[in-house]
């Protein structure tokens, strides 16, 4: 107990390795809140556009007159001439010129750039055109009806109604946290490191004092194993604490559920620090396969860009198995958001499978090594 | 030893760490690089389709089988591709995190009744995948579509012909025109992505490698035998700063011939090539002035790292190099208009998608960008040289 204890004080006060595992995925996780927090939010605002009329053209003042009944809802509308709107659109001060009497005297619209501002504008053109189309052939086969049927157009009826799956919005912005999560469990393999190389006697001087110290080695590398996953996988309740109560994202009800998937993504990555960290190569070295590795991991989990683990599970879903990155991210989705108990029982006996192989490859590496020479 | 190699010591000295390190860091730059082209092979579509109207999955779920629903889901598929679903919620959400489908529809029974029984409303049910376009976009297509049938059974036409009618119905396709010399986003070549990305790639790679190098440096006895020799510190640091843009320009290099290799004809036919390589150039200058002004200022490998990564996640995830300039705050554009990756990732855009000839506001977007760009690079090296003169004079 008493070299836990130290070993513990030890870790806290490895500025370096709590940077990586706690502080980085919380600045991360803050730049990711900053950047994706409007994503999926209604943040329209009303798109100016030109209008280009003819004087005393009939079919020109109805197409008028459909814009002019927009403005104020979806467009903000203003009269001008072909020139002065081409300015404009130029200027970015309108979005779209209507010409109400374009090609062959029908309404066109000129767009600066596509996006879905413009696609509006578009679909507004669109929706007049076909409705224009639709009452010239009402008016000439039943011109006895059309008063009706323009009252049935103008009614202002949704026939639509948003619901969600189960009750649980799916938000793709939790992908990113779920990938961050992820890749700071990863990072406890740089704490992993620190405890690998103060075991492995011919790495440093402090393992090669710990070797001679009467306390068995098994027993030395086990303490620094559950050390090393209890400082990480506390970080990790930590971070997931920061990211419901400060930033108040909705992760999940199932509070503990997230804790034992970071508890086995901490072993995972503490092992995986500790079984490189015992190794002889060069710091340099660890540092990059430690730093490459994770990195590309939740790279393919989608955290630098969401849609890549869709990407890999479309085109190798053998390898989102097999990433224990995308297994995490995985798993605390079919957590969360999903209600299928059988695909979170494949992620977790997986990542438990992942985790237990890299703790014993950990233990095994440290333990009873001896040395005729260091 | 001759006086002009002897006055370039510590030149050679960096060069050897640098050496000593080039391993690494060609690692690190291989990584970075890897990730950078991944995501840019990968990105042109999914933004394409976030922003503009496309072909999208729709899960339907057809409770109702009426003429009016079946109608529905071949006006749907028109434009989309139409995934039958018999409504298992596990099914459908499986497909929606996957991408199989942007959209779930579920008709319920008797919803075709109700268009002429207003007694009734069933109403449709959807699922939108948060943050694409295409979910807005179908709302408003579905319910003209309803409109216009409703419209057409007001005017006395039966179920059937109402539909075929609002199907056979032709839209603007014809009538909406790009204006000359507009922004053309649909046709963004790929590799004016993978430029956008290169900010991350050079502030991350350049400024691991000047930590490993300066590490070294900071090793006690390397350090006390630099402070004992007659050059002035600030010189060293010169000497130093020469060798890493050394450095610097063979990373540039690099990552333009893997762009090549890439991209090859795209972007060596490209009318903007030249603006391109100069603004990622330009980038490279002020990553580079970031990179030497953490090196020099930053006391521990420690606060190396932590800065390293505060500064290029931050400049990056603010400045529109991960997150489309589109989708990003207004608010948080404002403050972003003081980074300079902010200006970079701008002209990227801009030289992206103007096919054509450059217009005068343009070419006053790129000197503007440029100006700011090389401002900040030439003011934070004054800076950190300032800092290593102050330095020099309190030893």
């Amino acid at each position: 107990m008493q070299t836990m204890k130290y070993r513990f004080l030890q870790t806290l006060r490895g500025y370096g390795n709590m940077f990586w595992g706690l502080f980085y995925p919380i600045i991360l996780a803050s730049f990711f809140y900053i950047a994706f927090g409007d994503l999926g939010k209604d943040t329209w605002t009303e798109i100016p556009v030109a209008l280009v009329t003819e004087e005393g053209e009939a079919p020109s003042a109805l197409f008028a007159s459909f814009i002019d009944a927009m403005d104020g809802e979806l467009i903000t509308v203003t009269r001008m001439t072909e020139e002065e709107a081409l300015e404009a659109l130029a200027a970015e001060g309108v979005e779209g010129i209507f010409f109400a009497d374009g090609a062959d005297g029908n309404p066109t619209l000129t767009v600066g750039k596509s996006g879905i501002r413009e696609t509006v504008l578009s679909m507004l053109l669109d929706a007049y055109i076909k409705n224009a189309t639709m009452y010239r052939e009402i008016g000439m086969e039943h011109p006895e009806r059309i008063e009706e049927a323009v009252a049935v157009m103008g009614e202002d009826v949704s026939h639509i109604r948003e619901v969600t799956l189960g009750g649980k919005t799916y938000e793709t912005v939790l992908e990113y946290f779920f990938a961050c999560i992820a890749m700071m469990c990863f990072f406890g393999c740089f704490t992993g490191q620190k405890l690998g190389e103060e075991s492995a006697a011919n790495v440093s001087a402090c393992a090669a004092r710990r070797s001679i110290s009467p306390e068995y080695k098994s027993r030395a590398v086990l303490t620094d194993l559950l050390v090393g996953i209890t400082v990480q996988f506390v970080s990790a309740i930590v971070f997931l604490l920061f990211l419901q109560y400060v930033l108040r994202i909705s992760l999940g009800g199932n509070f503990f559920g997230m804790a034992f998937i970071c508890l086995l993504g901490a072993m995972v990555g503490v092992s995986l620090g500790m079984v490189v960290g015992g190794t002889k190569l060069s710091a340099g070295a660890k540092t990059t396969i430690l730093v490459g590795l994770p990195l590309f991991l939740c790279f393919l989990a989608g955290l630098m860009f969401g849609e890549m683990k869709v990407i890999i599970e479309r085109n190798v879903p053998v390898l989102n198995r097999i990433n224990p990155a995308a297994l995490i991210s995985d798993a605390l989705y079919y957590l969360n958001i999903y209600n299928d108990p059988a695909a979170l029982r494949l992620r977790l006996i997986l990542l438990f499978a992942f985790a237990a192989v890299m703790t014993l490859l950990a233990f095994l590496s440290l333990r009873r090594t001896r040395y005729e020479s260091i | 030893m001759k006086a002009s190699e002897r006055s370039m010591t510590v030149f050679h000295l960096y060069l050897a760490m640098i050496r000593k390190n080039a391993g690494y860091m060609l690692m690190y730059f291989a990584i970075f690089m890897t990730i950078s082209v991944m995501i840019t092979r990968s990105q042109g579509d999914v933004v394409r389709q976030m922003f503009a109207k496309s072909a999208v999955g729709i899960a339907v779920t057809d409770r109702d089988e009426s003429v009016i629903s079946k109608g529905l889901i071949d006006f749907l598929a028109q434009e989309n591709e139409i995934i039958p679903s018999d409504g298992n919620e596990t099914e459908l959400t499986r497909k929606l995190y996957y991408r199989e489908a942007v959209y779930v529809l579920t008709i319920p029974e008797g919803f075709g009744e109700s268009l002429t029984d207003t007694s009734s409303e069933p109403q449709l049910e959807v699922v939108k995948l948060p943050g694409n376009a295409a979910g807005y976009y179908l709302d408003a297509d579905i319910e003209q579509f309803l409109s216009r049938v409703g419209t057409y059974l007001a005017a006395g036409y039966e179920e059937k012909e109402a539909v075929e009618k609002v199907l056979a119905l032709k839209g603007s396709e014809s009538e909406v025109r790009i204006a000359e010399g507009a922004y053309d986003y649909d046709h963004m070549p790929e590799y004016a992505y993978t430029f956008n990305y290169y900010p991350y790639l050079y502030l991350a790679v350049l400024i691991f490698s000047v930590s490993f190098v300066l590490k070294a440096f900071r090793e006690k006895q390397v350090a006390d035998r630099l402070k004992a020799c007659p050059i002035p510190e600030r010189t060293q640091a010169l000497q130093g700063l020469v060798a890493f843009c050394l450095v610097f320009v063979v990373f540039w290099v690099l990552s333009i011939l893997i762009l090549l290799a890439a991209d090859g004809t795209d972007f060596f036919f490209s009318p903007h090539r030249g603006w391109f390589l100069l603004n990622s150039f330009l980038f490279l200058m002020v990553a580079a002035s970031i990179a030497f002004f953490i090196g020099n200022i930053a006391k521990s490998e420690i606060a190396i790292t932590a800065l390293t990564n505060v500064i290029s996640l931050g400049m990056c995830f603010l400045g529109g190099v991960f997150v489309s300039l589109d989708v990003l705050n207004e608010n948080v554009q404002r403050f972003s208009r003081f980074l300079p990756v902010w200006w970079y990732v701008r002209v990227c855009n801009m030289l992206g998608m103007r096919q054509g000839g450059l217009n005068t506001a343009d070419l006053s977007l790129i000197r503007q960008s440029f100006l700011i760009q090389g401002a900040f690079a030439a003011a934070l090296l004054m800076l950190t040289l300032y800092i290593i003169k102050k330095r020099s004079e309190k030893a």
